[in-house]
């Protein structure tokens, strides 16, 4: 990915850092600096270089205490900061407009801003009209409100950064003045720490699924020794320190991070603290899976993953025992299993630091996906108790809609085409700017479909990519999401595929299939539908033949 | 500790090229990677394996390993009479 730099400072040796990061996360990367202080003649196209390179990614590293070093000046009391800031505000997103403009489909990073301590006026700060906090303030206030209504502009909050680990370790005055960079070798590596979270965060790498024990990790002590009145979770005191960690899981479970339990109790004791502990979050709802057992926890990881159907390297696994981490890590060392801190009060701090739960922007999709898991459940119980499989097929009473991809359905789309590894027939990954330059190239179709049934709105769950190429349609992609397997959907969207191909005049499709490690569950489905196999991953199904969509699917409006 | 080999490892490391290449006798002029910028991270590291703090002037002026050598070990040397008293 082109990854390009701006700065009003010398931010070569944060780029620098930043760079190994992306390499040893194997994110590879092509980079552009701007020069020093040259990134308003980057910015205007003054040369060609910066808008040649064409970035998907730009970060603008703008230091506040330089952009208005001469109004914020100390000696000066008539000096009315408020308007002065923010007439450098106002110029600073004036260029930002420019380039959302010129690059319409690059995502910008702004970092927000932060007041040096030396300019601040000490005891008189906020004691007098003209101080400079509140003018911070106001300027961080204002490029929220900026950043509101553009999804391409994102901020990078590095204020708090700053509140989190201190000026003192974060900044050096000497190498302000010997570079023109503030920050220290530390404020460097944090700093490019925090960038290369959001560069992660943008390409969708994130983690799927919290795994948790039970006793010392979601409660203090042992319930099957201290009893449900002794385990420490309450809403004060240290008992509280799990309760705040729980809140925090709920969050995450929110956003769509699947939460599970890998715990050794008596399941009763365990179940009774989860339905009836007063102080408990987490109640047994919020689980898409429990193992709580004496098996060993290797065993119970890997049912988890193939019950929910994920990856083991998507799952994090948070338990007291350095015995049962290590034990787990010596047999699925693909999984994540970061140690806690000794005490449960930095449990919450902990997790929060932990760099595996970011997101780019929430889809309505995100929010939605517990309960779809948990309706998945549902419908695993009604599926045992049909006499066919057609019985069950038209008792979910499925509604497909499919339409060409729009403003709304592309972020989701992106996501399935960066994440899906099941039901991808060709594993191809596209960047979101890379789709939009598909959508504006007439021999592309890009199609998203989404699925409503007996039990809720499961949102877009398929996406396919088309191209017209000399006669004939070619499939480039096609998705389904692992959710909805299996329930003959990919014969609705094949179905419209070929449907849409033909009455376009077009008198073949054909579609690849590229085998993975996982995309198994689909290999077979050219073949289910009549294309006959052309040459070594090609299949082709031309006029003569017919897909029809399952009597059991209703088509929507579309 | 031994302070040359420690200055030459941490050049090697800092401008990523072989440690051979370093030697007792290199400086900015005859090591193509040793910019200024590779000078500021050769500080920087130094500054946190030897726990030591170099003066803002000197920070562009200690571009050789003899005079990052002699200078360090004025620093630690200083740092060791306060201990001791």
């Amino acid at each position: 990915m082109k990854i390009a730099f701006l700065s009003n400072y010398t931010n070569e040796l944060i780029v620098r850092s930043t760079k190994k990061r992306l390499e040893h996360e194997a994110i590879g990367c092509e980079i552009y600096i701007s020069g020093y202080n040259q990134y308003i003649q980057d910015i205007l196209g003054e040369s060609n270089k910066f808008y040649t390179f064409d970035p998907e990614l730009i970060f603008l590293s703008i230091d506040i205490n330089i952009l208005c070093e001469n109004e914020l000046n100390l000696q000066d009391r008539d000096t009315n900061y408020r308007i002065k800031v923010s007439e450098c505000l106002e110029a600073l997103f004036s260029q930002v407009n420019v380039l959302n403009n010129r690059l319409p489909n690059a995502a910008i990073f702004l970092d927000n801003f932060s007041i040096d301590t030396g300019k601040s006026f000490g005891t008189m700060e906020y004691n007098s009209s003209h101080t400079v906090l509140p003018a911070l303030h106001r300027a961080n206030t204002a490029l929220h409100e900026f950043v509101q209504d553009r999804a391409n502009i994102r901020v990078v909050d590095l204020e708090s950064l700053i509140r989190r680990y201190g000026e003192d370790r974060l900044l050096d005055r000497r190498m302000y003045y010997v570079s023109k960079c503030k920050w220290s070798l530390y404020g460097i590596e944090k700093l490019s720490e925090l960038y290369v979270s959001h560069i992660k965060a943008y390409k969708g790498i994130r983690k799927k699924c919290v795994v948790l024990d039970l006793d010392n990790t979601l409660w203090g002590g042992i319930i099957g020794q201290d009893g449900i009145d002794k385990i420490l979770l309450s809403n004060d005191g240290a008992g509280k320190a799990y309760h705040d960690f729980q809140r925090l899981l709920a969050g995450l479970h929110s956003r769509g991070i699947l939460l599970a339990i890998c715990s050794k109790n008596n399941e009763r004791d365990a179940m009774e603290v989860l339905n009836t502990h007063p102080y408990m979050v987490l109640r047994p709802d919020y689980f898409s899976d429990m193992k709580i057992n004496w098996e060993r926890k290797d065993k119970n990881l890997r049912e988890i993953a193939e019950t929910l159907n994920i990856g083991l390297d998507s799952i994090v696994f948070l338990d007291d025992s350095s015995f049962e981490r290590n034990l787990v890590l010596s047999q699925l060392p693909e999984i994540t299993a970061p140690e806690l801190p000794d005490d449960p009060a930095f449990f919450s701090d902990f997790l929060h630091d932990l760099d595996y739960f970011n997101f780019h922007s929430l889809t309505d999709d995100d929010y939605k996906r517990n309960r779809n898991y948990r309706l998945q459940a549902e419908r695993e119980k009604s599926k045992k108790s049909f006499e066919t499989i057609e019985d069950y097929y038209r008792s979910l009473e499925m509604t497909v809609d499919i339409k060409p991809a729009d403003d709304f359905s592309l972020p989701r789309i992106v996501q399935l085409i960066n994440k899906t590894n099941q039901f991808n027939l060709t594993t191809r990954r596209y960047s979101e700017s890379e789709i939009r330059g598909f959508l504006q190239d007439e021999q592309y179709q890009i199609l998203a479909m989404s699925l409503t049934d007996r039990f809720g709105d499961s949102g877009i769950i398929g996406a396919a990519i088309t191209v017209v190429k000399s006669g004939t349609l070619f499939i480039d992609t096609f998705i389904l999401s692992c959710r909805v397997i299996g329930r003959t959907i990919e014969t609705a969207l094949l179905s419209y595929i070929y449907d849409c191909a033909l009455k376009r005049g077009i008198d073949s499709v054909a579609g690849e299939f590229l085998p993975t490690s996982k995309n198994e569950p689909c290999k077979d489905m050219y073949r289910d539908h009549g294309f006959k196999n052309t040459n070594g991953s090609y299949w082709q199904l031309d006029r003569d033949g017919k897909i029809e969509c399952p009597s059991w699917i209703k088509m929507g409006a579309g | 500790m031994d302070i040359p080999n420690v200055v030459c490892l941490t050049i090697a490391q800092e401008l990523d090229i072989p440690v051979e290449h370093v030697t007792a006798e290199s400086d900015s002029s005859n090591l193509e990677k040793w910019d200024s910028l590779g000078q500021l991270q050769i500080i920087m590291a130094l500054e946190r394996k030897f726990n030591i703090k170099f003066r803002t002037f000197e920070i562009s002026e200690l571009k050789s390993v003899q005079t990052l050598c002699d200078r360090i070990e004025q620093l630690l040397n200083r740092q060791s009479r306060h201990a001791d008293r």
